[in-house]
Parts: C-alpha cells; structure tokens; sequence
C-alpha cells in the first residue's frame, strides 16, 4: 500500500477510496520516487492490477493549502486524486462547527432526533473508543459499530426500527400521571411535567440493561413518578 | 502549582479557597466550606443583577448540586422573584478504558 493511513472498501463497488492525511503546511506534490505524486500513482497501478477503482484523497488541515494543491494536481494522477480540507481540532465541538458534513454523520447515528452538543460528543468519541479497541489492519464498519454500541452511555442509535416496548412495561409507563416517553431510534426518551424533569436511558431497549429496567418495574410496579424516578437515573 | 485570583475574591473567599485547597480538612468542614463559597458566587451574582424581577436560572452538574450550588441557591431564591434551578446528571467515563478519551454526557 502507499496511500495508506485510511482505505474505505465497499462489498458492493469496485472503488477503492484511500485517504493520506498530512498536517505540514509546507507539503507539495513533489517529483520522483516516495513523493506523494509517486505514491498516489503507484497505488493506482496497485488497484488496476486487481481490478479496482480507485478515489485517492490527499487530507489536510489548511484550506488554502487545499485550494494550492488541489489546482496543481499533476496531470498523471489527476482523474482519480483530490485534496481534501479536514480541521486539526483538539475537540469534537469544535470539529463539528467547521465540518457540518462530519456532524450530520454523527447526528445521524446518535439515537436523539435533535441531539445536544454533549450526546452528539458521546456517540463520536464512544466510536473513536471501539475504532481504535478494533483490529485497524482490516475493520468492519458494522462491528465497530456494533463494539461501540456496547458501552453505556453510547446513544449510538439501533438500526432495528422495529423494536417495541414490552406491553406490561408499556402499561405502567402509561398509568403514571404527568410521564410522556417515546422509543426514538431504540432508546426511551421520557419526560415529566412538560420538561420538569426529563432525560434518555443510557441504554437501548434491546441491550441487556433494559431487560434489567423492565424486570425491576416490573417487580415494583412503580405507580407515581417518585416511585419511577430511582429507576430512570 | 500557581494560582490565579478573579476579580471577584476577597480575603474573606481567598481563606475559604485555602481550606478547599487543605488535603488535611475533614470532608464535613470541605462541604460547608463549598457551601459558603457558593453563597459568596452567589453574593456577586446577585451584585451583577440590575432587576430582580428578571428571570434567572442556575444550572449545575451533579456533583456541584449539594454545596456550590446549594450555597448559590440560598443567596439567590431569596433575592430574586422568577427564579429557576436545573440539576443535570451527567456520567464520565473513558470509553474502552482509553485514558486520553474522557467524556461526560448528560443523562
């Protein structure tokens, strides 16, 4: 491999899409052997020679620096080579006001509808977390995923849009005076008194957490929301 | 390690800041200490409100909710007529043990 520091592969698509980061600002194309031309080009012969496509991208944390080397692309490598802009940041918040791309991909995996910062911040770093727990030399995205959704908190949403509420849990929720919840995307979101008190089980309906919650209402048969609150924190 | 003051110390506050500071001070002493502290925050709230009758929120994580917070509540829900509290529970952790990766989401 020569453009190596992250290759995206699809089951379904012959497109390779390898990505080179570099933070220097002083980085350019270069000529000859071990420059990043060289590298872009050999990994393309390395594809075609097992019949891949190929989408190479050059990442750096300069937006000038982008435009500079995105218009001096050399003519060799051009059709499959791009620069790319992605910010050094030391926070997520911060990644996520500059790359609105990078937070819609987050937000879409989040379990809330409109996540807060601090959610938003959970399901990225929780992902990082099983990204680098994961075997790098070859990761699936499904299984880091699903490693991340272990952990709890994690409000990595399920993508089983068909989980329901056991209906005697479901009952009992309903019976307390003031309590209003929902399932979004496999997580309880509830509130009481219109926003008096409110929150998200850290865990989906599907984990194992859950079945404890519902077996300790089920054994308490909490009445009022003093009696449901020791379980919902 | 240095420390810095605000404008907002006092003698008075640099001694309770002393005590927090104190690794010999017994956990009740501690806790009425952050009390007063959070009354005196509370104190220089209050001093930056030019109308009492506006409406005023005070939130605050967990663990500040017994003393810091408690200690700003008594100033401030005695002077202020619309006045509002918020607690959020929130849970830190480092995912898959990581010591670098830390966060603390609201739950």
């Amino acid at each position: 491999m020569f453009v190596d520091d992250l290759v995206i592969e699809c089951d379904d698509e012959i497109l390779l899409r390898h990505f080179q980061l570099k933070n220097s600002l002083s980085i350019n194309w270069g000529i000859g052997e071990k420059s990043i031309c060289d590298d872009f080009e050999k990994q393309y012969k390395l594809n075609e020679h097992i019949s891949k496509k190929s989408d190479l991208k050059l990442v750096v944390s300069c937006e000038q620096l982008r435009d500079k080397l995105n218009s001096c692309i050399p003519e060799n490598i051009q059709n499959y080579s791009q620069v790319i802009y992605f910010c050094k940041e030391t926070s997520f918040d911060k990644i996520f006001k500059k790359h609105e791309d990078f937070r819609n991909a987050i937000k879409y995996l989040c379990a809330l509808d409109n996540p807060e910062p601090d959610k938003l911040e959970c399901v990225a770093k929780v992902l990082v977390g099983a990204w680098f727990d994961s075997d790098k030399s070859k990761a699936s995205v499904m299984e880091v995923i699903t490693k991340a959704q272990q952990l709890s908190p994690c409000y990595i949403r399920s993508f089983n849009l068909q989980l329901k509420l056991d209906p005697e849990v479901e009952n009992i929720l309903n019976n307390i005076e003031g309590f209003t919840y929902k399932i979004s995307k496999g997580f309880l979101e509830w509130e009481f008194e219109e926003g008096l008190n409110e929150g998200i089980l850290p865990y989906s309906i599907d984990s194992l957490q859950f079945s404890k919650f519902k077996e300790k209402l089920k054994e308490k048969q909490p009445i009022c929301f003093d009696d449901l609150e020791v379980f919902l924190i | 390690m240095t420390r810095k003051y605000s404008d907002l110390h006092n003698d008075d506050i640099r001694t309770l800041l002393e005590t927090l500071a104190d690794r010999s001070v017994e956990p009740e002493q501690y806790q009425d200490t952050m009390t007063r502290i959070g009354e005196s925050l509370g104190d220089c709230v209050l001093a930056k409100i030019d109308d009492f009758n506006s409406n005023t929120y005070l939130a605050c994580t967990v663990e500040d909710a017994d003393f810091l917070a408690k200690g700003m509540l008594n100033r401030l829900e005695n002077q202020l007529d619309k006045f509002a509290f918020a607690c959020f529970w929130n849970q830190l952790f480092s995912p898959f043990e990581l010591e670098d990766l830390k966060v603390a989401p609201i739950i």
